[in-house]
C-alpha cells in the first residue's frame, strides 16, 4: 500500500501506483488503427466514385495512406531519439482528426464537380446523374424495357463519359510536385521542431524575459502584411500569418506570467500602472490586426483565450466588473467610429453575420442599409432589374437574392439533417452542394457523409485533444509553461468551437477553419507546431517530477 | 451502393472507438499524479499555480458544456430540424441537392390502357447513353401528360402522380442504387386514339378542345387541347418565360398553349377560364323537365322573340329562325332558344338549383369556391396533388335571388351566367348515357370501377333523353354533320353555337386597347366569339363512349364541332370501342 497524493492535494491509499500516462505502445497500436480506419473510408470514396460515374485517384489515396510513414516516424523520433516521458493522447487524437479531414479532402477533390466551374461544373453534374441513371436501368428495369431502350437487355452501357476532375493528381510526377504532400510533411518537421525548440529551459527562459520586446517585434511584420494583403488573403487565398498567433501567445502568456502577482494586488480593483499598461498593450496587439483583416473569427477567438488566461491567472473577481466597463468603453468608441463611416454603428459585413445567424431563411427587406448594396450586385450579375411597382417580383428577386447569399450556412444544415445518424456513406452524399466544404465546412460534410456519429467522433477527439492539453497545464510547474500550455489548448478548443458553432448556427458564421481537420492553406502547420509546444510542455512536466513508471512486481510487505 | 454504405460505418465504429478509447485515458489521466515525497508544503496556497489549476479544471468542465451544446445542436438538425422549424421545411424545397436526386432518379413510365411500351405517353429513351425523358406523343398529349423539369416545374400526370411516380419498385434496385427506380402507372388513355383526336382537332385550325369518356367507368380514352406546345420547348428559358408570361397575363391567356381548353386549367395546375356552353346546356334542362315530367307544355317561338317578364330586352333564336309553337322534342331537336328560355322559367330557379347541385354547380354568385374539388376519382394519388393539376374550375350558374327572370331565360339556353368546361358538358352526357342516369366521376386509371358521385336524373328519364339526343342526330341540327354515319354507328348527341365576347388581338397576339380612362385602366376592345359545341355519346342505345367537343370561334355547333365528334365516334369504332353498334343503326333519313 502507498498514499499517493494528486495535484489537487487529495491523499489516496491505492495498492499499487497508477501509471503516470498511457503507454506509448497503445499510442502506436492505436496510431496502425487511424491508418487502417482510414484505409477503409479510401475504400470506401473509390467504390463510390466508380458508382457515380468518376474515377478517384488511387496515387492520392496512396499517397495520402503513406503519409503514415512520417507520422510513424515521428512517433518512433520522440520515443527513442527524444526520449519523450509526456503524454502521447495529443499526437493521436490530432493524427485521427488530421486522418479525418485528409478523407474529406480526397473524396471532395475527386469530385469532378467541386473542383469545376460554371459549364464544366454542369456537366460534371450531368454526367454523374446520367451515371446513376444507368445503374438504375441495369439493377432497375425488367428485359422488356431494356430490350425496349437499347435493343436487348445486355446491351445497357455501363457508364457514360468519365470525367476526371481538373483539380487533381493522377500521376507520381503530380504527387511528388504536389504541395498536398509537402504541407503534411511541413506540418510534422514544424511539430518537431517546435518540440526540440520548446524543450529547452534556456528558450523558454528567454522568451519569458523579452516577452513584450518580443511581441512588439512581431507586430511589425504583421503590420506590413496587412497592408500589402487584400483582406488577409494572398499567396492565393492562404493566410500565412496564422503562424503569428503563437507569437502573441507566447507574449502575452510570458507578461502575464511575470505581473500575474502584481496584478492581483490592486488599488481599488485596478493594479498598479507599471504592470497594467505593458499588459494592455499586448493585450490590444493582436487585435487591431486581425481587425483590419476583417477576420472577425480570429479576434472572437483571441478575444477568448487571453480573457480566459488572465482570469486563471488573477482570479480577481473585482477586476470582472473593470473589464467589463472597459469592454463597454471599447465598442462604444468603436460603435461611434463605424457610425461616422457607415452611418450606422456597426458594420454591415458583421451586422449581416448577425442576422444570418437568428434569420437564416428571412430575407430581409430590399432596402435594408446592410443589404441594400448585396442585393444590387446580384441583380447586375444576373442582369435584372426590378420593377418597383411590381410587389410579387420584388419579393421574389430579393428572396432569390438572398438565399444566394445565405447559400453556404443553409447547403451546410441540408447536409447536416440529410446525414442522420449514420450518414449518407462516404462518397454518397451531396457535399459538394456545400461552398468550400473542404476547409471552412469540412464539418458539414462530415455530418452528411458520415452522420452524427462522425460528428460525434470530431466531438469525441477535440475533447480529448482539450482534456488533455489541460492536464498538461494543470501539471506544469511554473506559470509561464502553465500558460502557455492553457493558452494553446483554449486556442484549439475555442477555433473547434467557433468553427463547428458557425456550421449549425449555435454561433453566427465567421471565417475560421477547424483546426487538424482543415486541410486549408497554413491552419495545418500552424495547428501542429501548437501540439509540438504541448508535447514539449508535457515532456518538461514529465522529466520535472519523475514519477513511477511501471506497476511494481510484488506488493510491499506488510 | 451498400458496400460503401458499409465501409463507411466501420470506419466511424473504428473511429469513435479509438476515440472513446483516447477519451477514457484522457479522463484517467486528467489529473496528473505525483508521488508524495516530491510533494512540497512551502509555497503559500494563496495563489500560484496551485490556484489557477482550480480554475483550470473548471474551465474544462464549461468547455465539456460547450462541446455538448454543440452535440445538441447537431442532435437538432438531425432529428428535430424537419418537424419542428417550419422555415428550415420551407427552404429545404430548394436544397441543391433535390436538383441532382430529380436528375439523377428515374421516374415511372406512364403507360396508356394497352400497355404496350411502343404505346407509351411518358418513357425514357437513351440516346448513346445519355437517358432522357421522353413523350412521345408530344404536343398531342402534352396538356395530360404534363412535363417534368426541376427548374421550371412540372404538370400534367408528372406532377398529379409524381409520389406514385417516384416510388420505389425493387427491393434489389433499392440496395444497389443510392436513387431507385419509381413504379409505372397506366392510365386509360388510348394512345393512338388521343393522337388522332388531336389531330382532328388542329385540323379545324381553331383553339379547340375535345373529351372522350369510356362508359361505364367514366375513364377517359383521350383528353385533346389545341393550340398546343412541345413539352421539350419547356427547357428553353426564353421560350418558357414567354409562355409563363403570356398565361399568367389574363388577358393574354385566351391565346395561351397552356391552357387545357377541355379542363378550363393550366397544364401546371390552377383554374384558367371557362366557356359558355351555349344550347347544348338544353340538355341539361331537358334533363330537369323531363325528370320532372314537364314534358307535354307547348311554347311559341315569335319572330319578335320571347320577352321575359321584367326586362325589356327580347330573346331570339339564331339567324332569327322562327319554329312556331311545338312540343319539347321537337324544340329539342330544332334547337330552339325561345321554347327553352320559357321551360326554364318554367321550372323555376329552385328546381333548377336543386339538379344544378347534383352535379356540383355553384349556383349564385356569392359562392366563391373557385375549383371542383373531389371530383375525379384517384386512387393511385393523392386526391390533393392531383385536384391541384386536374381540378376544373367550379361549373357555374347564377340562380340565386339576384337572377332576374331574363338572367335565367339565358341560362336556359347556355347562355348567360354559365360558366362551364368541356369536360363538365362531357360528364352530363356521360350522366345521360348511363343506364341509371346517375353522376359518376372521371378516372385516368385504367380498370378503375365506376364510382357514383350522386344521382342526377331517373333511369326512365336517362332513357328518355337518349332517345332525344338520338333524334337530333338523326333528323335534327346535327344530321348532316353524322350522315356519314349512317347505316353504320349510331350516334346520339346535341350541337351547341355559344356566342360570347372575347378580348380582340392583334398580329403579336396582344390585346388591342380600346382607350383609357381617368384612373389610368385600359379598357381592351372586344369582339364576338361564336363557339361551336356538339356533346354526345355512341352507339345511341347502349352507350360505350360519351364525348364533347368544343371550337371556338368555330360558327354553329353542326359546322364545326359536330364533324369532329361524327369522326371521333368512327375513328373509336375502328378501333373496337363500341362493340355493339346500337340496333336501328340504319337510319331513317334518305341522303
Amino acid at each position: 500500500m502507498t498514499i499517493v497524493r494528486d495535484s489537487t492535494g487529495t491523499a489516496r491509499m491505492e495498492d499499487r501506483v497508477r501509471f503516470a500516462r498511457t503507454r506509448p505502445s497503445l499510442h502506436l497500436f492505436m496510431l496502425i488503427a487511424v491508418f487502417g480506419a482510414a484505409l477503409v473510408g479510401y475504400v470506401a470514396v473509390i467504390w463510390s466514385g466508380e458508382i457515380r460515374g468518376y474515377e478517384p485517384s488511387k496515387i492520392v489515396a496512396a499517397r495520402d495512406l503513406a503519409l503514415c510513414v512520417p507520422v510513424l516516424g515521428v512517433f518512433f523520433w520522440m520515443t527513442r531519439k527524444q526520449r519523450y516521458r509526456g503524454e502521447m493522447i495529443l499526437l493521436t487524437g490530432a493524427i485521427f482528426l488530421f486522418s479525418v479531414g485528409q478523407l474529406m479532402q480526397f473524396r471532395l477533390f475527386s469530385d469532378p464537380e467541386y473542383g469545376a466551374r460554371g459549364e464544366a461544373r454542369a456537366k460534371a453534374r450531368d454526367a454523374k446523374a446520367q451515371a446513376i441513371r444507368l445503374l438504375n436501368v441495369e439493377t432497375g428495369y425488367d428485359n422488356e424495357k431494356k430490350t425496349f431502350m437499347f435493343g436487348s437487355d445486355s446491351a445497357v452501357p455501363k457508364t457514360p463519359n468519365v470525367q476526371r476532375p481538373q483539380v487533381y493528381e493522377y500521376s507520381l510526377v503530380d504527387i511528388i510536385t504536389s504541395v498536398n504532400t509537402y504541407i503534411p510533411i511541413a506540418a510534422l518537421l514544424a511539430m518537431g521542431a517546435c518540440f526540440r525548440l520548446f524543450r529547452s529551459e534556456k528558450f523558454l527562459l528567454w522568451f519569458q524575459r523579452h516577452a513584450l520586446l518580443l511581441g512588439l517585434a512581431t507586430l511589425v511584420p504583421f503590420a506590413v502584411v496587412v497592408l500589402i494583403s487584400q483582406e488577409g488573403k494572398f499567396l492565393g487565398q492562404t493566410t500565412p500569418w496564422e503562424g503569428v498567433k503563437i507569437l502573441f501567445l507566447l507574449s502575452f502568456a510570458g507578461m502575464l506570467a511575470d505581473s500575474y502577482r502584481h496584478l492581483r494586488r490592486t488599488r481599488w480593483g485596478l493594479p498598479q500602472a507599471r504592470y497594467l499598461i505593458p499588459f494592455l498593450v499586448i493585450a490590444a496587439m493582436p487585435v487591431l490586426p486581425f481587425f483590419a483583416l476583417s477576420d472577425f473569427g480570429q479576434m472572437l477567438v483571441f478575444f477568448g483565450v487571453y480573457v480566459m488566461l488572465y482570469v486563471v491567472a488573477v482570479r480577481r473577481k473585482a477586476q470582472l466588473v473593470y473589464a467589463v466597463a472597459l469592454v463597454a468603453v471599447l465598442f462604444t468608441v468603436f460603435f461611434g467610429a463605424t457610425r461616422a463611416t457607415t452611418g450606422f454603428g456597426i458594420p454591415g459585413r458583421v451586422y449581416f453575420r448577425f442576422y444570418q445567424w437568428m434569420h437564416t431563411w428571412e430575407a430581409p427587406p430590399p432596402d435594408t442599409w446592410w443589404w441594400k448594396r448585396d442585393l444590387g450586385r446580384y441583380l447586375k450579375a444576373k442582369n435584372l432589374t426590378l420593377d418597383p411597382n411590381n410587389a410579387q417580383e420584388t419579393r421574389l428577386r430579393n428572396n432569390e437574392a438572398w438565399a444566394d447569399k445565405v447559400l453556404q450556412q443553409s447547403q451546410g444544415l441540408f447536409g447536416v439533417n440529410e446525414g442522420g445518424v449514420v450518414g449518407q456513406g462516404l462518397g454518397l452524399g451531396f457535399p459538394e452542394t456545400v461552398p468550400i466544404s473542404d476547409s471552412d465546412f469540412i464539418y458539414a460534410a462530415v455530418a452528411e457523409e458520415t452522420g452524427l456519429a462522425g460528428g460525434l467522433a470530431i466531438l469525441l477527439g477535440l475533447s480529448v485533444l482539450v482534456f488533455a492539453g489541460a492536464a498538461i497545464s494543470i501539471g506544469a510547474d511554473d506559470m509561464f509553461t502553465k500558460l502557455l500550455a492553457a493558452g494553446l489548448t483554449a486556442f484549439i478548443g475555442f477555433q473547434a468551437i467557433v468553427n463547428i458553432g458557425g456550421v449549425l448556427r449555435v454561433l453566427p458564421m465567421t471565417g475560421i477553419t477547424l483546426p487538424f481537420v482543415s486541410h486549408g492553406g497554413w491552419s495545418l502547420i500552424t495547428s501542429f507546431a501548437m501540439l509540438g509546444i504541448l508535447l514539449a510542455v508535457s515532456h518538461k512536466n514529465a522529466v520535472a517530477r519523475p514519477t513511477i513508471e511501471k506497476q511494481p512486481q510484488f506488493l510491499p510487505v506488510r | 451502393m451498400w458496400a460503401p454504405v458499409i465501409l463507411t460505418l466501420i470506419f466511424v465504429f473504428v473511429g469513435i472507438l479509438l476515440m472513446l478509447v483516447l477519451a477514457w485515458a484522457a479522463w484517467r489521466h486528467r489529473n496528473p499524479l505525483v508521488p508524495i515525497d516530491e510533494q512540497s508544503h512551502s509555497e503559500p496556497q494563496v495563489f500560484g499555480p496551485e490556484k489557477t489549476n482550480r480554475w483550470l479544471r473548471g474551465l474544462r468542465v464549461f468547455f465539456l458544456v460547450l462541446i455538448l451544446t454543440v452535440f445538441g445542436f447537431h442532435s437538432f438538425w438531425v432529428f428535430w430540424a424537419d418537424s419542428r422549424d417550419s422555415q428550415f421545411t420551407k427552404a429545404r424545397r430548394f436544397d441543391a441537392r433535390n436538383l441532382r436526386l430529380a436528375e439523377s432518379g428515374l421516374k415511372g413510365w406512364v403507360l396508356d390502357r394497352s400497355g404496350k411500351l411502343e404505346n407509351a405517353l411518358i418513357r425514357y429513351r437513351s440516346d448513346g447513353g445519355i437517358i432522357t425523358r421522353e413523350y412521345p406523343l408530344g404536343a398531342a398529349a402534352v396538356h395530360l401528360t404534363g412535363y417534368s423539369d426541376f427548374i421550371f416545374g412540372a404538370g400534367g400526370l408528372e406532377a398529379a402522380f409524381r409520389d406514385w411516380l417516384t416510388e420505389p419498385t425493387s427491393t434489389y434496385n433499392q440496395i444497389t442504387s443510392p436513387n431507385p427506380v419509381g413504379k409505372d402507372l397506366k392510365v386509360s388513355i388510348d394512345s393512338g386514339f388521343q393522337r388522332e383526336v388531336f389531330n382532328l382537332l388542329q385540323s379545324a385550325g381553331k383553339p379547340s378542345a375535345a373529351v372522350v369518356l369510356l362508359l361505364p367507368n367514366n375513364e377517359v380514352l383521350a383528353m385533346a387541347s389545341t393550340p398546343s406546345f412541345e413539352p421539350t420547348a419547356i427547357t428553353e428559358e426564353n421560350t418558357w418565360r414567354r409562355l409563363s408570361e403570356q398565361a399568367e397575363d389574363f388577358t393574354t391567356q385566351p391565346l395561351s398553349p397552356l391552357v387545357n381548353r377541355a379542363l378550363g386549367t393550366l397544364v401546371t395546375g390552377g383554374a384558367a377560364f371557362y366557356y359558355r356552353p351555349g344550347s347544348t346546356f338544353k340538355t341539361f334542362v331537358a334533363a330537369a323537365a323531363v325528370d320532372l315530367g314537364i314534358t307535354q307544355e307547348r311554347f311559341t317561338c315569335r319572330a319578335e322573340g320571347f320577352t321575359p317578364e321584367g326586362s325589356n330586352r327580347a330573346i331570339r333564336d339564331y339567324g332569327g329562325e322562327v319554329h312556331g309553337t311545338m312540343g319539347l322534342h321537337d324544340a329539342f331537336r330544332l334547337s330552339c332558344n325561345q321554347y327553352f328560355a320559357q321551360l326554364g322559367l318554367k321550372i323555376g330557379k329552385e328546381r333548377l338549383t336543386n339538379y344544378a347541385r347534383r352535379l356540383g354547380f355553384a349556383t349564385s354568385r356569392d359562392d366563391k369556391t373557385a375549383r371542383a374539388l373531389n371530383v375525379w376519382q384517384v386512387t393511385r394519388g393523392d386526391q390533393n396533388q392531383f385536384d391541384y393539376v386536374f381540378a376544373p374550375p367550379i361549373p357555374r350558374m347564377d340562380l340565386s335571388s339576384k337572377a332576374t327572370k331574363f338572367d335565367v331565360a339565358l341560362q336556359s339556353f347556355g347562355q348567360g351566367y354559365d360558366d362551364l368546361t368541356v369536360m363538365s358538358m362531357a360528364l352530363i352526357a356521360a350522366a345521360i348515357a348511363s343506364p341509371d342516369g346517375s353522376f359518376a366521376s372521371p378516372t385516368f386509371e385504367a380498370g378503375a370501377k365506376r364510382n357514383v358521385i350522386g344521382p342526377f336524373i331517373s333511369a326512365q328519364s336517362a332513357a328518355q333523353l337518349r332517345s332525344m339526343m338520338r333524334s337530333v342526330v338523326e333528323s335534327g341540327t346535327a344530321a348532316g354533320a353524322f350522315a356519314s354515319l349512317e347505316g353504320r354507328i349510331a350516334a346520339a348527341g346535341k350541337t351547341g353555337t355559344a356566342d360570347r365576347d372575347v378580348y380582340a388581338y392583334d398580329r403579336k397576339g396582344n390585346p388591342v386597347v380600346d382607350r383609357v380612362d381617368e384612373a389610368g385602366h385600359k379598357h381592351y376592345r372586344t369582339e364576338g366569339s361564336t363557339d361551336s359545341w356538339f356533346i354526345g355519346f355512341a352507339p345511341a342505345d347502349n352507350p360505350q363512349i360519351a364525348f364533347a367537343v368544343m371550337v371556338e370561334n368555330g360558327g354553329q355547333g353542326a359546322k364545326a364541332a359536330a364533324p369532329i365528334a361524327a369522326r371521333l365516334a368512327m375513328k373509336a369504332a375502328s378501333l373496337g370501342y363500341l362493340k355493339n353498334l346500337g340496333a336501328g343503326a340504319v337510319s331513317a333519313r334518305v341522303r
